[in-house]
């Protein structure tokens, strides 16, 4: 049957949507943080390194120098900013690689969990197999921090038809594997609740990357997007998310340029920088009840 | 914790560290900072590819599917074929004069079949001081994991072979094809003698990896390599240009004071057509312009680094 997760309600047709301090825009800032295998093992569906039989120290070499080089330029950068990031992180980076994970507690940045291995596909997994994932991030992240997972975002952008239902049932507040939306919206799932708050797959370095646009594009990009949805936030709050990878933008040839973009949208007031933590919590609080019956509402007309 | 974790949630190893026992990890903050000789910001290599590219390779050779072109590769490839042979008869002469013009000293990657095929080829950049490397066999045959040991040995020494008949030493500095090796690379390029290996796309520093005297990863900044930019990714030749000179400003300016090195790839047949040529050139004048870049080959930074880390 064709799943039913998302009831249309175009933009023109809701209730205001308000930011703290009547900010237009919540802007949240995503590095994905990685770790793509030598050699993988659990390979479903797509092949990660297509080039060769692996390991590809072309593909796993691009990437480590995010780890090992381009986040440290990009926490700088956004220290330079003041900007507290929402980090996409492969939940194995809090124990391979300690040093990160100590920088990013140390920001007090937020965690989008990306799942384990941005090798591992969820792809056909059986139900209790992407539980079991789940499951394993949720107390990860407890056992690092004592926290709670807020977020989720599928390793590399892979899904079940379950992944919805489980999430929310992992007590996970919100999801950002759908891109339908410049507004945080409720998702329907089998058993209790769950938002999506938009991550973003056009200002997106790597979806960039796989084109022949560079920094200079891409900041373009970022500045366009930004006026756009600044100007439509005078009417009703909107996100804007800027998701990034060190591994292309800890380059030396790009950095400059997300640097400029940042610093135009900075130059904002009415603004809200924001984690994905605080936007699902915002929103919740004050807007997904009056949504909620709105689309009872709407349904029942 | 552990014994649960299974399957999907299996980790490759408890706690920090890597999947591979090349080398270890480094945070780029918690290193000492690296001082080159007479203040120098940057080591600037360039990497000049000499490479054969077999019309009829063997059966079972793997080779980078990326690089069919806008028409795809199919047997026979004269289309492929000869676009490169362009760069061995024509381009390599575009790019040497802009290479002269510039006073650069380079650092040739070159392949056994051009070896075998072309020496005056490798005449013209010997005689221009320039460091020869090996560069494996044909630009159409990675090292794969599919290799045995015994076959990638004697890809290694037929390689090390071809350059040292004509250069009359062997040489110090290993770049495989399409930055391809298997699990096994590097331990057998130590074995081999080697002083520096160039695959490895992971950093702006050269680093020690777990073998030999130690052999040396210097890096291979495959972000603006002209084949990586403008065949792959078909960006195109001026804002090439600007990626190098942009690359190289940050590495200068703001990676300082800890010293950089910068590696700028060329292949003839890519770089060295009419209409990119003029990029290259105004790349190099931006690079050559700017004080305190030690202008160098591989080998040498290599083995400054060994000395002096």
């Amino acid at each position: 049957m064709e799943p039913d997760r998302i009831p249309f309600l175009p933009i023109g047709d809701r209730p205001k949507l308000t930011w703290p301090g009547g900010a237009r825009v919540a802007v949240w800032v995503l590095p994905n943080i990685e770790h793509y295998e030598y050699r993988p093992v659990h390979c479903n569906v797509r092949d990660p390194w297509p080039r060769s039989p692996h390991p590809d120290i072309l593909g796993y070499g691009d990437k480590d120098y995010g780890n090992r080089v381009g986040v440290w330029r990009m926490f700088d950068l956004m220290d330079k900013h003041d900007i507290r990031c929402t980090v996409s992180l492969n939940f194995s980076v809090i124990e391979h690689y300690p040093e990160i994970f100590e920088a990013m507690e140390a920001r007090r940045y937020d965690y989008l969990c990306h799942g384990i291995y941005n090798t591992r596909y969820l792809w056909g997994l059986p139900e209790d197999e992407e539980r079991a994932v789940i499951q394993d991030c949720v107390e990860t992240l407890r056992r690092a921090t004592g926290r709670q997972l807020a977020g989720w975002f599928g390793p590399a952008a892979s899904f079940t038809l379950n992944t919805p239902d489980l999430v929310a049932e992992a007590g996970i507040k919100y999801c950002s594997d759908w891109y339908h939306d410049d507004q945080p919206f409720p998702m329907k799932v089998r058993n209790g609740k769950l938002i999506t708050v938009p991550y973003s797959m056009d200002i997106n370095d790597a979806i960039e990357y796989r084109y022949h646009t560079e920094g200079e594009e891409f900041a373009r990009m970022i500045v366009d997007h930004f006026d756009t949805v600044y100007r439509e936030g005078a009417e009703s709050g909107r996100v804007m998310a800027i998701a990034l990878h060190p591994y292309l933008y800890g380059q030396p040839h790009r950095i400059r340029h997300l640097d400029r973009a940042l610093a135009y949208i900075r130059k904002h007031s009415d603004v809200w920088w924001a984690t994905g933590d605080e936007i699902a919590d915002h929103y919740i609080a004050h807007h997904l009840p009056e949504v909620e019956a709105h689309i009872a509402r709407r349904s029942a007309q | 914790m552990s014994e649960r974790r299974t399957g999907q949630t299996a980790r490759y190893r408890e706690g920090a560290g890597y999947d591979h026992d090349h080398f270890p990890y480094s945070a780029l903050p918690q290193r000492q900072p690296l001082k080159w000789p007479d203040g120098a910001r940057v080591a600037f290599c360039v990497y000049l590819y000499l490479e054969y590219l077999e019309l009829d390779p063997p059966a079972g050779t793997v080779r980078d599917p990326r690089y069919g072109g806008a028409l795809g590769s199919h047997f026979p490839d004269y289309l492929n074929y000869s676009h490169r042979e362009y760069g061995n008869r024509i381009g390599v002469f575009r790019v040497l004069d802009a290479l002269d013009r510039h006073g650069i000293r380079a650092t040739v990657a070159a392949n056994a079949m051009l070896c075998e095929r072309y020496p005056s080829l490798i005449e013209e950049c010997t005689r221009r001081g320039f460091e020869i490397a090996a560069h494996g066999i044909s630009a159409t045959q990675m090292i794969t994991s599919r290799m045995s040991e015994e076959e990638e040995r004697s890809v290694i020494e037929r390689s090390l072979g071809a350059v040292a008949a004509l250069t009359g030493e062997r040489p110090q500095g290993w770049f495989g094809q399409d930055f391809s090796e298997s699990e096994r690379t590097p331990r057998l390029l130590a074995e081999a003698g080697l002083s520096y290996v160039a695959d490895w796309p992971n950093d702006d520093q050269p680093y020690a990896m777990n073998y030999g005297r130690p052999l040396i990863s210097m890096p291979n900044q495959a972000e603006w390599d002209d084949t990586q930019l403008m065949a792959i990714r078909r960006v195109s030749p001026p804002r090439w240009r600007d990626v190098i000179v942009d690359a190289f400003d940050y590495l200068h300016e703001e990676a300082s004071p800890s010293g950089s090195v910068f590696t700028l790839g060329i292949h003839p047949w890519l770089a060295g057509q009419a209409h990119r040529i003029r990029y290259l050139d105004e790349a190099l004048a931006r690079i050559v312009e700017r004080d305190r870049v030690w202008q160098t080959t591989a080998g040498e930074v290599a083995d400054w680094y060994r000395a002096n880390r």
